[in-house]
């Protein structure tokens, strides 16, 4: 799948003192690295972007750009620093997102019309994100409908189904694999996004990866085009690249309902057998899942 | 053709927990049904009634709930006593008094309070601490080495000190409490980890009790889904009985201590509601509901 690396996030604070100061290395040192270990798009994630939005978004898109070949996904709220970002762009860029709310339709989609982006657009509306996969279903045909309407066609729309958390919500973490199988027949062309890490969000820090990792492989056998994702990880990166076939295959067998017998497995196999019955919604998580 | 009622059958089991020792030992769980299902399944053990003894009086205490207790409160053997009397199939001995931002009584002396009550009565006894995690260690500590082998219930073990509990309990055969703030997946959180110290025979879930109208629906579907989850899809982190201690949170609301029926009802709905979800000891403080909830439990009513 296409992996984004998401880890220029204003909400590292790394990243945000160095927007704060136009500091370009930090930033251009993320984004070396992200391109070294494979990201095939870089995420600049600006958030509100509330002081300077137009001169800030050039700024991240230039400086980001003096080293790194990569398309961008520019993530911000900020129309303006949406747009100055985009302007600039020397590779087809991917406008980091737009939703079912009208303030989203009104201002963010019109910009991906006038400068030709591809577009992630997610299944969030005014009435806030929709708890199961057939509000999921409803809410992002209209939105798509509206967007096609603008001149965007599906080929250009990468749908996010928003994951939350594992930790929060762990039935929403099946109904969003759910969606993403049927999404191809609800919408012939569509492609899709998520932001991986967000299903691993408030679990233990050092158990974030094999959450990620595992939901990834779900996701892709469900049919997923593309993720936000830590690409720093280079376990996920090897799996992505079709290696660990023994775990790609265990996960696939629990996924199918197949039986899987643990006993004996090393016990990396079996910690990702007891992940993916989580994330299948078959254990019952805790922040100890693969302690039982 | 006569017509057959179809069954439910589960692949999971509550786990049959024993308390106390010898003739008066109590046993609880057991059933691989969901609450009060007898008709689904095989031989378990009916829900438990506790009345409340608290070793800092009843100073706090609404006047109608201190009546049946008036003149023992101050003497905690006396008042087991006649809660027994008065028909608890046990003792639920609360060590408020041990509390470090009231009586702050020491360890010792409510160990020394427990090997009492425990000496003068033959049903077995829950203790709780005073919930302040530090203290709790100390206190528990010391009740479980003074009552070495007698099989108490005690707790709680939170997430700040369920290992130093657990180990208390372990090393001198107890079982324990582990309590959670409504929350089922620290709940699971907590069992697993317990599990590392004790097998789940000698341990108790408390998910937090809430009365009526205080969030007592969030304990309700707390317990619901942990009984289903242990017994409809069979996970052994979570097929530990349940204990909800109510009493004290239905007494302590405005309307029971505003007045006597509205006190009644709001600890036997909030009783009756918990027993529903799945509790398998239920902790109160009026005997007529006690009696109401025994009756319910026995099919009377």
């Amino acid at each position: 799948m296409i992996l984004i690396g998401e880890n220029i996030h204003i909400i590292s604070k790394v990243v945000s003192e160095a927007v704060r100061n136009r500091d370009a290395a930090p930033i251009q040192s993320f984004a070396r690295e992200q391109s070294r270990a494979g990201a095939d798009y870089l995420d600049l994630n600006l958030g509100p972007a509330r002081k300077d939005p137009e001169e800030v978004g050039a700024w991240l898109v230039n400086t980001v750009q003096e080293v790194a070949d990569l398309p961008i996904s520019l993530d911000t709220m900020n129309p303006l620093a949406m747009e100055a970002g985009l302007k600039i762009c020397k590779k087809r860029p991917l406008l980091n997102s737009a939703s079912g709310k009208s303030e989203s339709k009104l201002n963010m989609m019109p910009l991906a019309v006038k400068y030709h982006t591809q577009v992630i657009i997610s299944v969030i509306t005014d009435q806030g994100c929709p708890p199961d996969v057939d509000s999921r279903v409803e809410s992002i045909m209209d939105t798509v409908a509206y967007a096609n309407g603008l001149g965007i066609p599906n080929e250009d729309v990468w749908v996010d189904p928003i994951i939350l958390p594992v930790s929060a919500d762990q039935k929403q973490v099946h109904e969003a694999l759910e969606f993403i199988k049927i999404l191809p027949d609800l919408l012939p062309g569509i492609k899709s996004v998520v932001g991986l890490s967000n299903v691993s969000n408030g679990t233990p820090p050092q158990l974030r990866g094999i959450l990620n990792r595992t939901y990834m492989v779900m996701l892709e056998k469900n049919g997923i085009y593309s993720a936000i994702a830590d690409v720093l990880d280079p376990e996920l990166i090897e799996l992505n690249r079709g290696g660990q076939a023994a775990v790609r295959s265990l996960i696939y067998k629990v996924m199918d309902g197949e039986p899987v017998d643990a006993a004996g497995l090393p016990e990396l196999e079996r910690n990702y057998i007891k992940t993916a019955r989580v994330l299948m919604g078959e254990a019952l998580y805790s922040h100890a899942w693969l302690e039982s | 053709m006569e017509y057959k009622a179809p069954l439910e059958t589960y692949t999971g089991r509550v786990k049959e927990v024993t308390l106390g020792k010898g003739a008066g030992a109590l046993k609880i769980g057991g059933g691989n049904i969901l609450p009060l299902h007898y008709f689904e399944g095989s031989t378990v053990h009916r829900p438990l009634v506790a009345l409340e003894v608290n070793d800092n009086g009843a100073d706090r205490w609404a006047e109608w709930v201190v009546q049946p207790y008036k003149d023992v409160v101050s003497d905690p053997v006396k008042w087991a006593k006649r809660c027994l009397d008065l028909g608890a199939d046990l003792i639920c001995l609360h060590l408020d008094g041990t509390d470090p931002q009231g009586a702050n009584r020491s360890a010792a002396e409510a160990a020394a309070i427990v090997e009492k009550v425990l000496s003068e009565v033959d049903v077995p006894l829950i203790v709780y601490g005073c919930e302040d995690d530090k203290k709790d260690v100390e206190v528990l500590t010391a009740v479980a080495e003074a009552c070495k082998g007698e099989n108490l219930l005690l707790g709680p073990a939170v997430k700040e000190n369920y290992e130093a509990v657990a180990r208390a309990v372990a090393d001198n055969g107890h079982c324990v409490i582990a309590q959670t703030p409504i929350d089922l997946n620290l709940e699971k959180e907590l069992n697993v980890k317990l599990l590392k110290q004790l097998p789940p025979e000698r341990i108790v879930i408390d998910p937090l009790s809430s009365a009526l109208g205080y969030g007592m629906e969030y304990s309700f579907t707390i317990m619901e889904r942990t009984r289903q989850i242990g017994v409809v899809f069979g996970d052994v982190a979570m097929q530990m009985p349940i204990i909800a201690d109510l009493g004290g949170e239905c007494w302590k609301t405005n309307q029971a201590r505003a007045d006597r029926e509205q006190g009644m009802h709001w600890e036997s709905v909030t009783a009756m509601s918990l027993l529903l979800a799945g509790a398998d000891i239920l902790v109160l403080r009026h005997p007529d509901n006690c009696r109401l909830l025994k009756e319910a439990i026995e099919g009377k009513i």
